[in-house]
């Protein structure tokens, strides 16, 4: 590696692993609070739950996130969100629209 | 979750590299971590399997090499971390990978939506029968012990109709860093590695260009739980261009000599730095190729990059007459990296969380990924539909993304071909609208 690939790739795998350390190791680790389910969803099944959990979590972590951009897999991984885009509530559309775009 | 241990303190692995030890503890002291106590304050480095000795705390285990289930940090404290994934294999071998994508292949079949996965050229692993051997690739004469070369109508596999000879990569499924790369434009050149342990991948073809080289991105990945599978990609990554100015392997006369070398295919950073300019970019480079590229091409040969200075040649000034201001939609270009990247993790995750030892939690473990990626011209949306060719516009009805010449006008007779065959799948797949 010469010094002009050090001049651009250095200073990035500094930046790129001070942001992993503060993500993945010396964040505090203050436990997940379960969000509020939206009206009606008293009866949702625990990957209802779950995916509730998670925008939860995504929107709490995008303050602090340093360089990283959450990557969520799309719903084709996950049948069950199928059901969850029909609620007319249009919660599971602002689920999606935070988690897919 | 439980709370780290405090102060948090960190160990290296013996394998991180005595040059690579000063950097990472540097990094490590200013975000708060100190060396674990027992262990060399300056290069705290001791071999994995001495990690979890009694009397030897740490918080964070730095290693280079993957950590085994026999290795697992359980008896290291709460909160504590590996910078590795047990099961990470499940991404990073080329083999896994591919078993774990025609698995998902498998499972998503017919499904509405289902992705293409067009992320990864198609690859099949070795060894293969001489029959399909020869379908995929070109046959030769002189192959007397091996069936004929397929006639110009044998489809290829896939489903994709014959056409000209394509090259095929071969490589090993674990190695990394360009070792025991291949570039076979025969099956006579492939046949020697049609054994276990290497893997046939079609060749990315055409690739996208900058300053007439091959180049990939470079993006980086990082996984810190399986269930539910939490990843991220940082903003920052940067583009690398092969040594030597690219030559297609294939041309409508047959194979090109000299198209195999080593510094026209590979990019990564087993070739050194031979080429005399930089060949490291940052990201922005790469936005800004494709806000510029965007410039009807040149028709001399091989004219698939741009003119490096568009007034200087003829060529140039007819695409300079026919250029206009054109922008790549370079939003679109970031979602699709990010979407690929998506599907890579959903891809592995289930067989990582699967494969991973009831010991082992994940909790333990977090991953940063370099992952590389290759722009085939052709993929690279735009947001304009004019013919990058020609400068023609498509009808109306024509998909956005495409921006191939349907004129019979256009000069080059093989690249209208090729729009038109794409042309007409995408009519039968949107018709009737």
């Amino acid at each position: 590696m010469d010094t002009s690939a050090s001049a651009l790739l250095a200073p990035m795998k500094e930046r790129v692993l001070r942001d992993t350390l503060r993500l993945a190791v010396t964040r505090p680790n203050v436990p997940a609070a379960l969000p509020e389910l939206p009206p009606g969803g008293e009866a949702c099944t625990f990957e209802q739950a779950r995916w509730f959990w998670i925008e939860s979590e995504a929107r709490r972590e995008l303050a602090n996130l340093g360089g990283y951009l959450p990557l969520m897999p799309s719903a084709e991984f996950w049948p069950h969100v199928q059901p969850l885009l029909a609620d007319p509530s249009g919660y599971a559309a602002r689920l999606h629209a935070l988690l897919f775009t | 979750m439980l709370a780290p241990p405090e102060p948090r303190t960190f160990l290296l692995s013996a394998d991180v590299t005595k040059t690579l030890r000063p950097f990472l503890v540097r990094v490590f002291r200013s975000e708060g971590l100190q060396p674990a106590p027992g262990a060399d304050a300056e290069e705290p480095a001791v071999p994995v399997v001495r990690a979890r000795q009694p009397g030897l705390s740490w918080s964070l285990l730095w290693t280079v090499a993957n950590v085994r289930a026999g290795q697992a940090p359980a008896g290291a404290g709460a909160g504590a971390k590996v910078n590795h994934f047990i099961t990470s294999f499940h991404l990073t071998h080329k083999a896994r990978l591919l078993q774990n994508l025609e698995r998902q292949r498998k499972r998503l079949a017919g499904a509405p939506g289902a992705p293409a996965f067009e992320w990864m050229p198609r690859a099949w692993l070795l060894p293969l029968s001489p029959d399909r051997l020869a379908v995929l690739l070109p046959g030769a004469d002189g192959a007397d012990a091996l069936p004929p070369p397929p006639t110009p109508t044998t489809p290829r596999a896939g489903g994709e109709p014959a056409g000209p000879p394509l090259a095929m990569v071969l490589k090993p499924t674990a190695a990394s860093r360009g070792d025991g790369f291949h570039l076979a434009t025969t099956w006579e050149e492939a046949l020697p590695f049609n054994r276990a342990g290497y893997m046939l991948q079609r060749y990315v073809h055409p690739p996208d260009l900058i300053e007439r080289r091959k180049y990939h991105v470079r993006l980086y990945l990082l996984l810190t739980a399986l269930d539910p599978p939490r990843a991220y990609v940082h903003r920052e990554g940067y583009i690398k261009l092969a040594m030597q100015p690219y030559v297609p392997a294939f041309t409508a006369d047959g194979p090109v000599s000299d198209a195999t070398a080593y510094g026209v295919h590979v990019t990564n950073h087993r070739q050194g730095n031979v080429y005399e300019a930089d060949p490291y970019h940052p990201l922005d480079r790469l936005w800004a190729h494709f806000a510029e590229r965007c410039v009807p091409m040149s028709r001399g040969a091989g004219g698939r990059e741009l003119p490096a200075a568009a007034s200087d040649t003829a060529a140039g000034g007819a695409a300079l007459s026919l250029a206009r201001p054109r922008g790549a939609d370079v939003t679109a270009i970031q979602r699709s990296l990010h979407r690929a990247l998506a599907q890579l993790v959903a891809v592995a995750v289930d067989s990582m969380r699967e494969d991973s030892p009831p010991t082992f939690t994940e909790d333990h473990s977090f991953e940063l990924f370099g992952v590389r990626r290759r722009a085939r011209r052709a993929r690279v949306p735009q947001t304009a539909t004019d013919c990058t060719h020609c400068a023609r516009s498509p009808p109306a009805s024509m998909p956005a993304r495409w921006t191939c010449c349907l004129t019979r006008r256009c000069g080059r007779r093989s690249w209208r071909r090729t729009c038109r065959r794409r042309w007409t799948r995408a009519r039968a797949r949107s018709w009737p609208p």
